[in-house]
């Protein structure tokens, strides 16, 4: 959609229940002068014929200086699906961020285990021994302990609201530290494929001739990779490699990630900055002698902008949705490490499947509710960027 | 909307609940009427000049929109006599293509909806048996000097043909009000008895099926028992009746590798196919270049003879309706501000904005420094004030003004006016004619 | 047209050139010793002496330049198995001891017997209610749908497939929790859950895309041509609307073709069906390095053909588009 700078016309479409403008990109559209009458009629008819009968009344009088962000922002919320959705994902963000901090099970990096109070009997005796050793003589003090009893598995209670795992970790508290593993590979992901791919498609957009076609090429190739079986082969590679930490693999898979995921943004980047070239306001711009930089940010980043946030926050559900399928195969982060795919992992085990299902449902639950809000808003962007942008 | 009173723009969240609130609740009733199953009696009525074969009368068209509803067509009121040619000329955003949509009951609903009013149409319909079938009209042999209905080998029944090769049904002429005819009802004089030409020909034809495939589809649909090979034979000649050169050629094509100007003319054809007794031209030329524009209402005003049938144009090129109308509606927001013969709007004109719009003309030999323009601007239909829509543009305005919206004015028998500037040459009578 | 496909074909060509470089290299990164180690470990459970391994993996090592893991070495290996790539060779699958493309022909059939009877139910179902949906836009039926259609598709098939393993497998025993059965009734039985778990989450998708495109459709000038002829509303919708509706969809419908052959990887792996997907995930897992390379460059090549094949459908179904114009 092009930028709505000056004027931005609000009315409403029949039946489409958006609001479309009528906007002129980056130029005024003088809505002060008699003859505008005319020339926003032939805005109106150019962008819509069927309702060209509404259209001229319109854009006169109730022409409203009001900045774009806010125009969309009030079409956003104006969708229920993605009040919903903007709604849920910061549940969530409380959930995974402020929720450990309220929980008694965790702890500085990680959840703490459960010991039965019941079960851990500290010293039971003590009584010194004397021994030599190579005509030494030694004096130690033999304890005999019982070994502290972890609570594995436990059921859901007042202290465990989801109950305890395998390890004897409260399962709540580590869901809430996966949802932060988790969202945080998401959005990093997300921005740094989004910055490679305004990069690329930006310099293929622009340059053109063999630099675009030195990119698209490798845009093609790299869109034929299939995900999922290369990110196995590394994840079973990685592990062979013997990485030392345990973490270092989560952000060698999340490098990979962002490697093959930017593809989509350049194609977007390139495709709108092309076709963006062709419109008038361009050669307008170059006829006022303006320079390349300025060309390039003042015109046409603003006009891809939209579509990237959008894009972006599509983007975000799909790449949480990998982690987890990732971390579901066991290949993703070290099992240690709480992520909701790692969480999600019990479901392989067929006696946790059927008579645990605290252990996993909750995860899945989560990705889930993370995917459909990413959507939710996604989609509500997109139709409050540009009500006619459909795809 | 009270919002906009204070020239206010933003419509609060609970006013725009309300209003989405109200807008489900017309469209809902609305979209009922529509769909509603009623017998014919309901909706037949009488014309009130039997002279007109289209007579609107205080026409309502409203869009239910989130900002509001905006009257379209706020109680339009005029007939088109039979066998002429009435231009509808008007600012875009008057309402005259809504008008036109109404008539054919194409507004797009559901937020468009036909709201008050009677649009009167001189029908010829088939004549429907207790069940709803049409009766077909029996070929008749006259045996031993008796005359009796043929039948075939079959023992079947010989439905007369037509000369194109479709049943004889047997018909009866009735006035129908179209603004209170369902969908359902109304699918049988969309196209056959009256006929559309859009505005854009480039995207009024599907780009999917050939020419032949989208004139055929109205042959079978409206003549019924038509052979494939009649619908195709009838088909061509109606390409060959709008001037195309190479009707089995286009026939074969698809509606991309036509100009505008063939496809302006297979729209034609579409629409002569089933002689329609009123054909509505939605600015017919506007999307042509001058050369074709000329040819285009050419072959209107030729067919026009040909079928002896009416036209009504919409347009806001004066040039257009100088040339072809009989009569000429002059719309401005929604409403008929004047009407009359065309010699009426062109040698005296009255009404303040048509004059404006007479000036606004480009004309070759008037040597003008610069083209005259109406200041300001359409009122926002959403909000419309209750004195002459106008008032805030005109140049002519008087104390008067500031009172209701101005009656119309009856200045000779077939001119009228709404103005309060010739409040004092009305003359009697109420009619148009 | 013929020149414009020739160029196609020569630009996929290229491109599935550089996809296998890439994936070789991606290969190689794994350690040497990994597969040696697997393959031994692999082939002595199969039963076979030490030293019969020992002469394979020489041979193997030899034969697809594996030896060495230096730059030239893997670049002479790259060629080496390019070489017997483009002879039809595409190398031992250690785990499954057979060439990897009868592997890859055998298990195909069944994951492509799943794919296209969920994908034919998508569509029949899909297709149909998001015209529908377009037509009553902001219906109850409109939004029903299409809240569920995006549940639909947030739902991962491993968190949906396990849920549809614990209550109508287990819990209801309605349905078995995996494998094949016997026979081809009882084969169809297995297959009901993990072929409603993908129906369930691609019809989403499917019918959001239909739908949009509909809503295109309808607001265009030529539908209402077609009203103002006098058309009944299921004649416009399922001829005029549809036919333009389906040029995108046919277009959409090609992209699917490397799920269609190269098997539903998670879905086949939670159900355990033997399906090309299952049997390339545990290949990789262990390693498998022809195997792994074979079935991404099968992915790599359908994907290609896919992307070719939208190209001609879009010829084919829109009279507008010309091939290379």
């Amino acid at each position: 959609m092009k930028d709505k700078k000056d004027i931005i016309s609000e009315e409403t479409k029949a039946e489409e229940e958006v609001v479309t403008s009528t906007v002129a990109p980056e130029s005024t559209v003088a809505a002060d002068s008699a003859q505008s009458a005319g020339q926003a009629e032939a805005v109106a008819a150019a962008t819509d014929e069927t309702k060209d009968d509404l259209h001229g009344e319109n854009l006169t009088d109730r022409a409203k200086v009001l900045s774009p962000w806010m125009t969309v922002l009030k079409r956003f919320f104006r969708s229920k699906l993605s009040v919903i959705g903007l709604v849920t994902i910061v549940v969530l963000f409380l959930f995974a961020f402020i929720g450990p901090l309220c929980s008694p099970w965790a702890a500085a990096g990680g959840t703490k285990l459960d010991y039965n109070p019941a079960l851990i009997k500290e010293i039971i005796s003590a009584s010194p021994v004397n021994y030599t050793v190579d005509g030494m003589e030694y004096e130690a003090l033999a304890v005999s302990v019982r070994i502290p009893q972890v609570v594995k598995l436990g059921d859901i209670s007042w202290s465990h609201w989801m109950g305890t795992d395998d390890m004897g970790y409260d399962v709540l508290t580590r869901l809430m530290y996966g949802g932060r593993v988790s969202l945080t590979i998401g959005f990093v992901v997300v921005i740094i494929e989004t910055l490679i791919g305004v990069v690329m498609g930006g310099l293929a957009g622009y340059f053109g001739k063999w630099v675009d076609n030195v990119i698209m090429r490798i845009v093609d190739i790299l869109s034929c990779i299939p995900t999922l079986p290369i990110m196995l082969i590394l994840s079973v590679t990685f592990t062979a490699m013997d990485l030392g930490d345990s973490i270092a693999k989560l952000y060698y898979m999340m490098i990979v990630l962002c490697l093959i995921g930017w593809t989509g943004t350049a194609r977007l980047v390139r495709g709108q900055i092309l076709s963006l070239r062709e419109q008038e306001f361009m050669l307008a711009a170059k006829a006022s002698g303006l320079s390349t930089f300025s060309k390039i940010f003042k015109h046409l980043m603003p006009n891809v902008i939209p579509q990237l946030i959008v894009s972006m926050t599509l983007g975000l559900g799909s790449i949480i949705l990998t982690e987890a399928t990732l971390g579901f195969l066991g290949l993703g982060a070290p099992v240690e490490t709480a992520t909701w795919g790692n969480l999600i992992n019990m479901a392989s085990n067929t006696t946790y499947r059927q008579y645990y299902p605290n252990l996993w449902v909750g995860a899945g639950v989560c990705i889930t509710l993370a995917i459909l809000a990413f959507n939710f808003v996604g989609d509500g962007l997109r139709d409050a960027f540009d009500p006619k942008m459909k795809r | 909307m009270a919002a906009n009173k204070d020239n206010k723009h933003y419509i609060s969240r609970s006013e725009s609940r309300a209003i989405a609130r109200e807008n489900s609740k017309a469209i809902r009733f609305y979209e009922k009427q529509k769909k509603r199953k009623v017998k014919p009696d309901e909706y037949t009525t009488q014309m009130k000049d039997d002279k007109n074969i289209i007579e609107f009368e205080d026409l309502h068209t409203y869009f239910f929109s989130d900002a509001g509803t905006v009257k379209a067509v706020n109680g339009v009121s005029f007939s088109i006599p039979a066998g002429s040619t009435v231009g509808v000329v008007g600012e875009s955003g008057c309402g005259k293509s809504v008008t036109s949509l109404s008539l054919m009951q194409l507004v797009q609903a559901p937020s468009g909806q036909i709201v008050s009013g009677s649009i009167r149409f001189k029908a010829s319909l088939f004549k429907r048996d207790e069940k709803g079938k049409k009766i077909p009209v029996y070929e008749t042999e006259t045996v031993d000097g008796e005359e009796r209905v043929k039948v075939d080998e079959k023992g079947k029944k010989v439905i007369k043909k037509n000369e194109l090769g479709g049943n004889v049904y047997e018909m009866e002429d009735r006035v129908v009000d179209i603004a209170k005819m369902p969908t359902e009802a109304m699918r049988s004089i969309r196209g056959r008895e009256i006929a559309m030409i859009f505005q854009e020909p480039m995207t009024s034809l599907n780009p999917v099926f050939t020419i032949g495939n989208q004139l055929d589809e109205v042959g079978y649909l409206h003549i019924e028992g038509i052979s494939k090979k009649q619908v195709k034979a009838h088909s061509i000649e109606m390409l060959k009746m709008v001037g195309i050169a190479d009707p089995e050629g286009v026939y074969k094509k698809y509606p991309h590798e036509l100009s505008g100007g063939m496809r302006q003319r297979v729209m034609i054809a579409i629409a002569l196919l089933c002689n329609p007794k009123l054909i509505i031209a939605d600015e017919p030329t506007t999307a042509l270049d001058v050369t074709i524009q000329a040819q285009i209402l050419d072959l209107l005003r030729e067919i026009k003879h040909k079928i002896n049938g009416s036209i009504m144009l919409i347009t806001h090129d004066l040039g257009v309706v100088a040339e072809m109308a009989d009569y000429v509606v002059v719309m401005y927001a929604g409403r008929v501000i004047e009407m009359g013969t065309a010699e009426d709007i062109f040698d005296h004109p009255m009404h303040p904005y048509t004059i404006g719009l007479q000036k606004s003309k480009p004309t070759v030999d008037g040597e003008v420094d610069k083209l005259y323009c109406i200041p300001g601007f359409v009122p926002n239909p959403i909000d419309m004030p209750d004195y002459c829509y106008f008032r805030d543009r005109c140049e002519m305005c008087k104390e008067k003004c500031a009172g209701a919206y101005p009656e119309y004015v009856q200045v000779s028998p077939t001119h009228k006016v709404a103005c309060y500037l010739y409040e004092d040459t009305k003359e009697d009578g109420n009619g148009k004619d | 047209m013929v020149k414009y496909v020739i160029k196609r074909i020569l630009l996929a060509l290229l491109i599935l050139f550089g996809v296998s470089v890439i994936l070789y290299l991606l290969i190689r990164l794994m350690p040497n010793n990994y597969f040696v180690d697997q393959y031994t470990l692999t082939r002595s459970t199969a039963g076979i002496p030490a030293e019969q391994i020992e002469a394979e993996l020489a041979e193997l090592l030899k034969a697809y330049g594996l030896e060495n893991n230096s730059f030239g070495g893997i670049l002479r290996g790259y060629f080496m198995w390019l070489g017997k790539f483009l002879s039809g060779d595409m190398g031992m699958s250690f785990k499954y001891g057979r060439p990897v493309q009868d592997v890859i022909a055998q298990y195909m059939w069944l994951s492509f017997g799943i794919s296209f009877v969920a994908l034919l139910l998508e569509m029949v179902i899909a297709i149909p209610l998001g015209i529908k949906c377009a037509v009553n836009q902001y219906g109850k039926l409109d939004y029903v749908a299409t809240v569920l259609c995006m549940v639909g598709i947030a739902f991962p098939s491993f968190f949906l497939g396990n849920l549809f393993i614990k209550w109508f497998a287990v819990d209801l025993g309605w349905f078995e929790t995996g494998g094949l059965g016997n026979g081809f009734f009882d084969m169809i039985w297995h297959l009901i859950l993990p072929m409603s778990v993908m129906v369930i989450l691609n019809i989403g998708g499917l019918m959001r895309y239909t739908r949009t495109n509909t809503l295109e459709v309808l607001n265009a000038d030529y539908i209402r041509t077609a009203r103002a002829k006098g058309l009944s509303e299921g004649k416009v919708v399922y001829k005029h609307v549809f036919r333009n509706t389906m040029i995108p969809l046919v277009t959409q419908l090609s992209f699917t073709l490397p799920t269609l052959f190269g098997g539903a990887m998670i879905t086949e792996q939670i159900f355990a069906l033997p399906g090309i997907g299952q049997i390339a995930y545990k290949g990789l897992l262990e390693g498998d390095i022809f195997l792994a390379m074979g079935y991404n460059m099968f992915l790599a090549v359908l994907t290609v053909i896919g992307v070719l094949l939208a190209d001609i459908m879009y010829a084919v179904v829109d009279p507008r588009i010309k091939l290379g114009s």
